[in-house]
């Protein structure tokens, strides 16, 4: 009895789905196209996929995750060459803190000079270090004073860069820290 | 809703789904194959606010390639299977020599098991294009090995081709070309 007259019903406005079926059925079509477009993977190098650039570049990725004394990560390029790494410091008590910030990729036959240069905006007595292939690098020291790390990225290599802060006295506020990577 | 818009929405379901399980599966077992790191990172200005990067080029364009390459063979391989099936069952119907040689070899069962039918060929080929499409469009903007780009538009024009000479075989049948067949 409830199957006829459901059968009556939708007889009845059958025809009114059509429309919705048709809909129904470009979706079908259109949302896995999309899906399948938006898996495809992107790099952030904006060079000729063919592996022949024209210019050699040190490839420079944010490598994210959580941390409890640094947050707000973030990345740009502001021209050519130049990678700037900006952070927030979270107030903390003594002791030394290191965070791993980018991946430094060189994937051409000879190796590339980087200068590094960085510091908090403050200026407080934080030294800041960065530790790239197991060798610290300071680039502020304990009076606030920034110094310029010549690093050398060694050929066909991917390595982590940490950034180190070594406090003797607590931080009280929050502070932003900021890296800029400059390719010669 | 009409019949055919019935059946063409179920024929729809799995290839809508093969097409969005082989490339997703194919993209994260080729990264963990190159043991790559990934990023998911929302991106609001462009169309789509998540967006899977790679850390380097290379790396983009190998997964990017072989990951359209096998969602292409995932849903070109039942396509064809299909469509030789669906030929040589149309073949059959109009020439009984075909069926002497389909008993020889003993495949006249598994042309004549499952009803054959235009419909669903027609939605497997569309499906083939969209992805043929996708994989071109990527070799153009240099995110996948041209080869691959190729194939993909010469497995699609293969598709259709085969689909339009069975749906002209199938016409042929209701409306003959030879005019002494009509009264």
């Amino acid at each position: 009895m409830a199957s006829r007259e459901f059968k009556r019903v939708y007889n009845k406005l059958g025809k009114f789905l059509d429309p919705v079926g048709l809909f129904l059925l470009l979706a079908v079509f259109v949302l896995p196209a999309l899906t399948v477009v938006n898996l495809s993977p992107r790099s952030n190098q904006v060079n000729n996929v063919l592996g022949v650039e024209s210019k050699k570049d040190v490839s420079v990725v944010m490598v994210g995750g959580v941390h409890d004394f640094l947050k707000d990560e973030r990345i740009s390029f502001p021209s050519e060459g130049v990678s700037k790494y900006e952070a927030q410091m979270i107030k903390h008590d003594i002791g030394s803190y290191s965070k791993p910030i980018l991946q430094l990729s060189n994937n051409y036959e000879s190796a590339m000079n980087l200068e590094v240069t960085g510091g908090s905006s403050n200026r407080t007595n934080i030294p800041l270090y960065l530790i790239y292939r197991e060798k610290e690098y300071l680039i502020q020291d304990e009076n606030g004073i920034t110094n310029v790390a010549n690093i050398r990225i060694p050929d066909r290599t991917k390595d982590i860069m940490y950034l180190k802060f070594d406090t003797s006295t607590p931080l009280r506020f929050n502070e932003n820290v900021e890296v800029t990577i400059v390719q010669k | 809703m009409s019949k055919l818009l019935r059946k063409a929405l179920k024929s729809a379901i799995l290839p809508a789904s093969l097409l969005v399980t082989g490339k997703f599966l194919s993209v994260f077992f080729l990264i963990s194959y190159l043991g790559n790191n990934f990023f998911v990172t929302n991106d609001v200005t462009s169309i789509f606010t998540i967006q899977l990067y790679l850390t380097d080029i290379q790396s983009a364009l190998f997964v990017n390639s072989f990951s359209n390459l096998i969602t292409l063979l995932v849903i070109a391989l039942p396509t064809f299977y299909m469509l030789i099936r669906l030929t040589l069952f149309k073949s059959a119907q109009s020439n009984p020599r075909i069926v002497v040689k389909l008993t020889r070899l003993n495949i006249l069962k598994w042309v004549t098991s499952q009803e054959s039918n235009l419909v669903n060929m027609l939605i497997w080929t569309v499906f083939l294009w969209i992805i043929a499409g996708v994989t071109i469009a990527s070799s153009v903007n240099m995110q996948t090995y041209s080869w691959v780009g190729i194939l993909g538009g010469a497995l699609a024009l293969l598709s259709t081709w085969g689909l339009l000479k069975t749906f002209e075989s199938e016409t042929d049948r209701i409306y003959p070309e030879e005019s002494n067949r009509y009264l």
